[in-house]
């Protein structure tokens, strides 16, 4: 009985009643729809799947350094969080929805916000709270209000505190500049090419700008991340390292993996972040601000993938913000 | 003055590809045995027949009295004056004429270069000319459409390519017609050869000069091409209500030149039959009231093998499920989907992706907007500005999750119609 009433639920919600038609047809078999006919051959995996390609150097990187490990949190988290999709629609009785791609992604984004070397049941844990309670429980792709894989990654971080306070697997990518480059100031290229942080997806800065700059070109909501570079490098830059609250060195700080990986890839969740294009102003400012904040101010730098979960709570209020009501 | 001028980008619109439809020569379909010719205004008002059941009509003769004179396409017999059916889908009160082996004969006109203003435009009513009125204000700038921003329309490159000479000749009378200040005639770079036809047009020319455009889907939209290349201070002018602009279509001053010079009234559309149903596209002449049976059957298309067949372009056409119904007066092309490209995508949840607010050309927000259709939350629907959705379709082609906007917002605005609260709807074909 109560599948029943889910679909029915479902199908009220995507039908419109048929616009007014006054004759039989004589085009026999013909569609009868309203215009447009043609349409841009965009579709949800068609979106998830830019987003994977997005990934794909950060996903090498990783594999690159990491090896197996990474491997297997990967193909642990993607798994779990496919499963746990599956499982969701098929108790709800609707059609499986594995070919759009959402719930890989999800699970590849979980994966690779785990430190390097966690165990692979972390991976599988994060990913099925995050779909199971972070995504289907509010109705599925489309409907949730937390991104799932960083509500995954708080459950796991919170239970599980004590793999993210290791000391990560030390790997260093076998390559460096010459020393010409250091002789000529240029030394910060050097950290924003070769310098891992210590998340699976963190392996170096110049592979996340890549899938950035990609992204950017499959039209993602840009204002969002371009808003917190501005604020985290304004942060950074105030103080000039005088104040406790802003210090740091904004050329460090530009060639941290970590800081591209949250205002880009966990950030711009299309789902989660404002509509309106003054609330992305927003979102990516307040982002940014926070960031900026926790990084003089937090005790522990795995604060920072609260953040975007945090903001994202305002959603619903951001929208309003440059919102185009006549 | 400079002879080419670059036209401003305006916001939203989406990137179509277009198809070579451009390069098929233009070609004349018989007349046919029988046309259906809706008896409507151009504002959608039903208009009151001139003629009877079973009286005889020459091709030429008055129809109905308009603005914009209804004229019998075919030589033949009124068979029927009832509502037929029509591109909308609906039935339309029109007339079906039967055509009777006559010749055509048209009453000359005088040589044009002779007539006064006033005596020029009750001539070019009287030959079924659809040319905007002419305004107590000087014209200051009349725009051409020289392009199509659909890809399944190339009647005006098709036009420039063979009758350069014919289209120049129709902007000399047109000028003359409207004592215009300026022409600017809206063209794309591209296909290079058309835009390299009207570089010709122009170049002997006085006040007239080409705009570039870039052909972003919906340029052609009356207030989006105005604000596009008017120069600013023109369109400063009306918005203050203290200017004058208009748009005429590239077909029609073809078909002024040709009314004008030899003596044809309007009887016949230039209309492109393209898309995957039809083995290359095809540029046609057609009578006006042409039943699609007949332009289907002359393309040698089944009407087995398709799955949708649209009148108008591909963004804005409707859907046809009678081939009864004729060609109308301001049909520009027809779109043939075979029968397995056609199929209606299933509906995802809305991502709030974003891209139909990038796409919108109108600066709304269609995913909320949509939200509120869906919801029937008229209220909000309206503060949205659902009025002033031009329905281009543009959000929805951009659509991942493939949603019905335009049908929800085609929807909306039906049910506030119902109430009364919602703007009047004409009925365009």
């Amino acid at each position: 009985m109560r599948k029943k009433n889910w679909r029915s639920v479902a199908k009220a919600e995507t039908e419109f009643p048929p616009l007014e038609m006054a004759l039989p047809m004589r085009l026999k078999g013909v569609i009868v729809s309203s215009s447009p006919h043609e349409l841009s051959g965009a579709s949800l995996s068609s979106y998830h799947l830019s987003w994977g390609l997005a990934l794909l150097p950060a996903v090498a990187g990783a594999l690159f350094l990491w090896r197996l490990e990474s491997f297997v949190l990967l193909v642990a988290g993607i798994l779990t969080a496919i499963l746990a999709e599956g499982l969701c629609c098929r108790i709800r009785g609707l059609p499986l929805r594995i070919t759009n791609g959402h719930a890989a992604l999800m699970g590849c984004l979980m994966a690779l916000t785990l430190p390097s070397g966690a165990p692979p049941w972390l991976a599988c844990a994060g990913a099925a709270f995050g779909i199971l309670i972070g995504q289907e429980a509010f109705g599925g792709n489309g409907f949730y209000f937390l991104h799932p894989a960083l509500a995954g990654r708080l459950f796991v971080y919170l239970s599980w505190p004590n793999y993210f306070h290791r000391t990560p697997i030390k790997a260093d990518f076998p390559l460096t500049l010459p020393d010409i480059w250091h002789g000529i100031g240029l030394a910060s290229v050097n950290d924003f090419l070769f310098r891992p942080g210590h998340l699976n997806g963190e392996a170096s800065a110049a592979l996340l700008v890549l899938g950035a700059v990609f992204l950017l070109g499959q039209g993602m909501k840009w204002r969002i991340p371009v808003g917190a570079l501005l604020l985290v490098g304004l942060g950074t830059r105030l103080g000039d390292g005088s104040h406790v609250w802003f210090h740091g060195d904004i050329r460090q700080v530009l060639c941290m993996p970590s800081l591209y990986f949250l205002i880009v890839f966990l950030s711009t969740d299309p789902l989660t972040t404002p509509l309106a294009h003054g609330g992305q102003w927003v979102f990516g400012l307040s982002l940014g601000a926070l960031v900026a904040l926790l990084r003089g101010m937090g005790g522990d730098p795995e604060g920072l993938f609260v953040l975007p979960l945090a903001i994202s709570l305002v959603t619903p209020l951001l929208d309003r913000l440059g919102d185009r009501r006549r | 003055m400079k002879r080419i001028l670059q036209g401003r980008p305006f916001r939203g619109g989406i990137p179509l590809s277009k198809e070579p439809a451009w390069q098929a020569p233009i070609e004349t379909v018989p007349v046919p045995n029988w046309v259906v010719v809706p008896l409507l205004a151009h504002d959608g008002r039903t208009l009151k027949p001139a003629v009877q059941k079973g009286s005889k009509v020459k091709a030429g003769d008055l129809l109905a009295e308009d603005q914009v004179a209804l004229l019998a396409p075919i030589s033949g017999r009124v068979a029927a004056i009832e509502p037929l059916p029509h591109l909308t889908g609906f039935r339309v009160p029109s007339v079906r004429i039967e055509r009777l082996d006559e010749k055509e004969a048209f009453e000359p006109t005088r040589d044009f270069r002779r007539l006064g203003q006033g005596e020029l435009l009750k001539t070019v009513w009287g030959k079924g000319l659809n040319l905007p009125p002419i305004p107590e204000r000087a014209v200051e700038v009349l725009v051409v459409t020289g392009f199509h921003d659909d890809p399944y329309s190339a009647g005006a490159q098709r036009l420039v390519l063979e009758f350069s000479d014919t289209i120049r000749a129709g902007l000399e009378i047109l000028q003359r017609l409207y004592a215009c200040q300026r022409v600017l005639i809206a063209v794309e770079p591209r296909p290079a050869r058309a835009f390299t036809a009207w570089k010709q047009v122009v170049k002997a020319m006085e006040n007239i000069a080409l705009v570039s455009v870039s052909g972003l889907f919906p340029q052609a939209e009356e207030d989006i091409l105005l604000s596009t290349i008017l120069p600013r201070r023109v369109l400063k002018d009306l918005v203050d209500d203290a200017g004058c602009a208009l748009i005429v279509e590239a077909e029609s001053i073809f078909l002024l030149a040709e009314a004008m010079i030899w003596r044809h009234p309007v009887l016949e559309r230039l209309i492109t039959v393209s898309g995957s149903g039809i083995s290359s596209p095809r540029n046609l002449r057609v009578r006006i009231g042409t039943p699609l049976s007949a332009v289907l059957s002359f393309c040698g298309v089944e009407p087995e093998s398709l799955g949708k067949v649209v009148a108008g372009d591909a963004m804005r056409g409707w859907a046809q499920f009678d081939d009864r119904a004729g060609i109308g007066r301001e049909t520009h092309s027809i779109l043939l989907i075979k029968r397995e490209d056609a199929e209606i995508l299933r509906e995802e949840p809305c991502l709030r992706c974003g891209w139909c607010l990038e796409a919108c050309p109108h600066d709304l927000n269609p995913a909320r907007l949509f939200k509120a259709c869906r919801l029937e939350d008229w209220g909000v629907a309206r503060a949205y500005g659902l009025e002033e959705c031009s329905e281009c379709g543009a959000c929805a082609w951009t659509c991942p999750s493939h949603l019905k906007l335009v049908h929800g917002f085609r929807f909306a605005k039906k049910e506030l119609e119902k109430r009364g609260e919602g703007r009047d709807r004409v009925p365009a074909s």
